[in-house]
């Protein structure tokens, strides 16, 4: 993921600190040091990183931007000036905003500070002060990691190392503390091995096996999968992306995801033939080709209860390549796709429930919803808070009224809606001035009118009044007019 | 949803007072008969009638309601006690009764207010309380799973719409609450079913008619000074215009309760009523959970009686998206349009329920107007998201769009395997077409009454099913021969991978191998997969027609033995190959005595490519192979080996001098010093043991007859007639 390597630039870093070998060397420098090697030995692990390096004192500076070019980068370093204080709170606030503009907020970014612990302004550090609960030092997912040019016992005497844990309090525990001093009189040299560890530690590639019944890739992810986590604890990644079917790309949806990584098969280091690797078959290739002429994605099983999908992504329309994306965990985080353990191929029903007069009868996306409610917008909805409300179905009942009798039943069902909505909401008065409405009608009919209309109009009337009392499911029913049935 | 820890906006209350006041007239009218305005004639208008408060509250309510259950249709809850000189509760908890219909119905039993004395919603509050502590349905579900190792979080919310008297009846109200809160708590710490309150929102409501002036302080959330677990606001509205301040108060309200967004879907083409043929643009305001990646909302905006103010601009771009592609999307939420009866609103759900997706660009409107989550450039159109109905739903998906980390990687032909040209795409197709996912949740519950199937749910059916086809499966057209054959093995090659077969589907199987068998005797060729090694399709090096059948029988050995296992059927396909093999082993024999080796070759030929299975040595001759089979479990394939072993008893006879001895190594001549020293005797007993083990080798029966005699007539266990019960021993077990 997009590494920003943050160099503290206040003046306490113009400190000198004489090494073994009689020279001395400026803190500034030694970050220098750092920052190069961290750039050499990171770019050797994973070719597809971004770095951008950003100076810090009182007001920050961008000196390089993200590039995977490492001369770039390893020159911008010489640009490193010294400056006042290190403001911590305004690192974070012009951090956040260099981020945002380059990746979104979804992206996680891993934040490497050198500093020699001295920060400041941290009270102010969160954007968001006002609701703390939520407080959150980045925007975004943020691995924090301090390298401190300072013995590890300065740090805890002078206070700093407390300031910084609350700073990785502040982003939820995500990252480390390290200190590079082990003495003042220290070879820049002897600083290399302790870096060399936490690269070790906290960069590695991702491995995983892409695995679909017994065909198998090793591949690397990229960037790196974090843990995933549930709502009651934190699981871990398996290594094993196991393939439990196949969907169709339009079926999908453009289900919401939460990461994505680059799939890429793992070489064999095999010195002696570099084009052999090429050449033996590899499973994620046929993957990727028949996801493509077929439009269809992967599901992938990444953890107990935890899925993704793999699906081919290009980058211009030359470069493909297989792409996994992450859902949030769980078996409903689609709500069109269904519980994912309800998924299978058609097969497994049997011949009778597939098959219908006349065609399949296969199930198909979107997953209905179990109870088959319907939300507001999908169905008739009183709503009455805007004058509009109430006025749209009034004037809907006249227009139906005009038409009468061929439009009873519309003006009756329209009627009844109205009446039940006023019960509802325990508005009487309009249960009156609709009937008096209704009646005004009946008066204004005109002579070309059926004679049926004014009866259903004073029909209709009188009983929206009197039936008041007779509860939520009381029925209007239309006046009967039509007597044939009965004489018989 | 289920995945998560239970929000302070699971249990919501709503206490509603049903006392005199509250039937008071809001004193405004509403003028519901407009039709007049648009007559030209002297039509005397209606009067306006008046809406009491509890109506414009009730609508209010409703509206609150009904966002709350388009949005989050399962895991936010909400009930209604109305309160007057009693507390009634309008539903439960359970999931059927979240429903406007079940709100409607409930709140016209209830009827408008009476004019009661002794009113009061403290008796709604104590009862929302209690309400508080029941447990919801997802609360149950966890409840056995928690029962051991921890307690289910419990927080809610109450929102008592009511008419204050002064500041001390406020005050009265909080005490009382924070008192039942400590009792309930006490009383559900005790008890099975119930949870004690951990924290609570209680939201006081005060709605006054138009023109009344009497104040009641409004407050911030605050926690009470005697239970910080508690945070007390009071709201002040009147209910101004029909009572819309009441309603948008409530929608303010709701928008911080469940930390919505107010989105605006701007520039939507609309037919005009009147012009039919030009169209306007119109403007749609919906509500929907934030996605991620955008800005909190302003916690102050609650406390606003104006209409909510869209966070967001998007401006619609075009319904013509190709269903094919795939769209990054980073985050989706249901919406709700504020309005849901107006025009605009109608015709854009409308719309979007036929099916159709509108691809939306994020719009600034002024230079503040960008709190959104993307930046546009404003050169280049970018699609920032998407508006879709997926099943019953309107969602609002966020579409990635800011610069990927993994921009220009190499290309999947510059990695492993990225310059082999001969994949098996289409039969990897077909696989993918075989095991496409479906919905079957619905159906399957149905089966699941029937107890037709075995497996527990269809994921794992659809796991197996991947593993039964690629048991065998080669990963190049050059490195296989059984799956370039077409016609020829199409139906065996469908029939072997399914989970149980027919007795027709055997014997289609067995037809199959047996037309094998007769095109490699008519010398009909076979289809260029190259059994010459790693060179691919085409190569000048065209190899025999004899090891090409030899590396098609090893191969389509390799994969009936790979789903032998799959059922007792599926082994018979397999003995009727090897029965098959067996014989043409048997004349290539005679032919080739180092064919064992050859064939050998030809397997590990077939598997070579990573994937295959490791070859399973069928080593009919063997019998070191077999024994150690026979001493492990007995699995399906120990079995069919044993079978395989007896079988081929019949038509191989072992060299009986090494069954006779101890090793494996036989003692030529064990009887020489004895013949030598008994020279009378032992002459014919060594003729006959000679005699017998020429006639055995083509006679078997007859052999093992005559060697019954023998040993009955020299009554001494020599070598032949050790092994002689070893045979009736085996000949015993093989009738048994």
């Amino acid at each position: 993921m997009p590494t920003v390597i943050a160099i503290d630039c206040s003046f306490s870093l113009s400190q000198l600190s004489n090494t073994s070998d009689g020279n001395s060397v400026s803190k500034l420098k030694l970050a220098g040091i750092c920052c190069l090697e961290i750039i050499e030995r990171l770019s050797e692990k994973l070719n597809l990183e971004h770095f951008a390096i950003v100076s810090f004192s009182s007001n920050v500076n961008v000196i390089c931007d993200f590039t995977r070019d490492i001369s770039q980068l390893k020159s911008s370093i010489n640009k490193l000036t010294l400056g006042d204080k290190s403001t911590f709170r305004q690192f974070v606030s012009t951090t956040n905003k260099f981020i945002r503009k380059e990746w979104g907020c979804m992206q996680p970014c891993n934040i490497i500070v050198i500093t020699d612990g001295r920060l400041d302004g941290l009270q102010e550090a969160s954007p968001h002060a006002s609701s703390s609960a939520t407080a959150q030092l980045f925007d975004f997912d943020c691995q924090l990691y301090f390298l401190c040019l300072e013995t590890a016992s300065n740090m805890r005497t002078s206070g700093c190392y407390e300031t910084m844990e609350k700073i990785m309090e502040q982003n939820r525990g995500h990252g480390s503390i390290h200190t590079l001093l082990k003495s003042y009189n220290q070879l820049p040299s002897d600083i290399l091995p302790t870096i060399k560890k936490f690269l070790d530690d906290n960069f590695q590639s991702f491995h995983a096996v892409v695995q679909c019944g017994s065909l198998k890739t090793k591949v690397t992810l990229y960037p790196k999968v974090n843990k995933v986590v549930t709502y009651d604890e934190e699981e871990d990644f398996e290594e094993i992306l196991e393939i439990v079917g196949f969907l169709n790309i339009s079926d999908l949806g453009n289900a919401p995801v939460t990461s994505r990584h680059l799939v890429l098969p793992i070489e064999d280091k095999n010195p002696n033939d570099s084009t052999a690797t090429k050449t033996q078959p590899c499973f994620t290739v046929l993957l990727h080709g028949s996801l493509k002429t077929e439009n269809k994605v992967a599901l992938v099983r990444v953890a107990a209860n935890s899925f993704g999908i793999i699906s081919s992504w290009n980058d211009n329309k030359t470069k493909s390549n297989l792409v996994l994306s992450l859902f949030t965990p769980g078996f409903t985080c689609v709500p069109w796709l269904g519980d994912f353990r309800y998924l299978g191929p058609a097969s497994l029903l049997p011949v009778p429930m597939t098959t219908k007069k006349g065609g399949t009868d296969l199930p198909t996306f979107p997953a209905q919803n179990r109870k088959g409610t319907k939300r507001s917008y999908a169905q008739p909805t009183v709503a009455w808070t805007r004058p509009t409300g109430l006025q749209t179905d009034v004037q809907k009942i006249l227009r139906s009224v005009k038409k009468l009798p061929e439009k009873s039943q519309v003006f009756y069902k329209d009627l009844n809606r109205l009446r039940r909505a006023a019960l509802a909401f325990g508005f009487h008065e309009l249960l009156e001035g609709i009937s008096q409405l209704l009646e005004r009608e009946c008066i204004q009919l005109p002579g070309t009118a059926h004679p049926e209309a004014a009866l259903q109009l004073s029909h209709a009337a009188r009983e929206l009044k009197a039936s008041v009392n007779l509860g939520y499911d009381y029925n209007l029913e239309p006046l009967k007019t039509d007597f044939k049935f009965h004489n018989r | 949803m289920d995945e998560k820890m239970f929000g302070i906006d699971h249990k919501t209350v709503f206490v509603l007072d049903h006392g005199q006041p509250m039937i008071e007239s809001s004193k405004q009218m509403v003028d519901f008969d407009i039709s007049t305005k648009s007559r030209p004639q002297g039509v005397v208008p209606l009067a306006p009638v008046s809406k009491s408060l509890w109506s414009s509250c009730m609508e209010a309510l409703c509206e609150y309601c009904r966002i709350v259950w388009d949005i989050f249709p399962a895991d936010k809850l909400l009930r209604f006690i109305v309160s007057d000189s009693s507390a009634k509760f309008l539903n439960t908890w359970s999931e059927d009764e979240q429903t406007m219909a079940h709100l409607m119905r409930s709140l016209a039993s209830v009827g408008p207010p009476l004019k009661k004395p002794d009113c009061s919603v403290m008796l709604g509050l104590v009862s929302a309380v209690e309400a508080l502590c029941e447990m919801t349905p997802c609360q149950q579900k966890l409840a056995p799973e928690t029962k051991c190792n921890g307690k289910i979080s419990n927080s809610g919310r109450i929102i008592c719409i009511t008419q204050l008297k002064n500041d001390t009846h406020k005050r009265t109200l909080e005490d009382c609450v924070a008192d039942a809160v400590s009792r309930h708590s006490e009383l559900a710490a005790k008890s099975d079913g119930m949870l004690p309150i951990e924290n609570l929102n209680l939201v006081l409501v005060h709605v006054k008619p138009f023109g009344s002036d009497f104040q009641i302080t409004e407050s911030p959330p605050v926690e009470m000074k005697s239970n910080p677990k508690i945070t007390v606001e009071s709201h002040n509205v009147k209910a101004t215009r029909h009572g819309i301040a009441v309603a948008n108060r409530m929608l303010n309200l709701l928008r911080h309760h469940y930390d919505l967004s107010v989105t605006s879907i701007t520039g939507i083409p609309m037919k005009e009523e009147q012009h039919a043929n030009s169209s306007a643009n119109y403007d749609v305001l919906l509500l929907h959970r934030r996605l991620p990646g955008t800005l909190p909302n302003d916690a102050n905006s609650a406390k606003s009686d104006g209409e909510l103010n869209s966070t967001m601009l998007l401006k619609w771009c075009t319904p013509k998206i190709n269903a094919n592609e795939l769209y990054h999307c980073t985050g989706a939420a249901r919406i709700s349009p504020v309005d849901v009866n107006s025009r605009p609103s109608l015709c854009l759900t409308n719309f979007l329920q036929t099916g159709r997706s509108v691809l939306l660009e994020h719009w600034k409107k002024g230079p503040e107007g960008g709190a959104g989550s993307s930046f546009t450039d404003s050169a280049t159109k970018t699609m920032t998201h998407m508006i879709s109905c997926r099943g019953s739903d309107i969602f609002l998906q966020a579409l990635g769009v800011s610069r990927v980390p993994f921009e220009d990687p190499p290309s999947i032909t510059d990695g492993p395997g990225g310059r082999v040209t001969d994949y098996r795409i289409n039969n990897f197709s077909s696989l993918i077409k075989e095991v496409q996912l479906l919905p079957l949740g619905a159906k399957w519950s149905k089966l699941e009454d029937r107890k037709q199937h075995e497996i527990t749910k269809p994921l794992s059916g659809a796991i197996a099913k991947l593993d039964r086809h690629t048991r065998c499966w080669p990963l190049v057209i050059s490195k296989t021969i059984i799956f370039n054959m077409g016609a020829t093995l199409e139906r065996l090659l469908e029939i072997i991978v399914k989970e149980k077969l027919t007795a027709d589907d055997v014997v289609q199987c067995q037809r199959t191998i047996s037309h094998l068998g007769d095109m490699e005797r008519n010398g009909t060729s076979l289809p260029s997969g190259s059994p010459g090694g790693n060179s691919s399709r085409g190569s000048t090096k065209h190899p025999n027609r004899d090891d090409q059948y030899r590396a098609m029988w090893g191969e389509l050995e390799s994969l009936l033995q790979s789903h032998s296992t799959t059922s007792l059927r599926h082994a018979e396909v397999l003995d009727c190959l090897v029965e098959r093999v067996g014989k043409n082993v048997k004349s290539d024999l005679r032919k080739h005595p180092e064919v064992t080796s050859l064939s050998q070759n030809v397997k590990t030929e077939v598997s070579e490519s990573p994937e295959s299975p490791p070859p399973v040595k069928k080593q009919k001759v063997d019998r070191d192979t077999v024994a150690k089979l026979q001493k492990g479990k007995q699995s399906l394939l120990s079995l069919w080996n044993q079978r395989i072993d007896n079988k081929n008893s019949q038509r191989h006879v072992e060299f009986y001098g090494r069954l006779a001895s101890d090793g494996n190594q036989a003692r030529l001549y064990p009887n020489i010093e004895e013949d030598s020293s008994r020279e009378g005797s032992a002459t014919p007993t060594s003729q006959n043991q000679r005699h017998g083990g020429h006639q055995r080798f083509s006679h078997h029966h007859r052999g093992s007859s005559g060697g019954r005699e023998d040993s009955g007539r020299s009554g001494r266990l020599t070598p032949q007639g050790k092994q002689k019960i070893k045979k009736e021993k085996k000949s015993y077990s093989q009738a048994t």
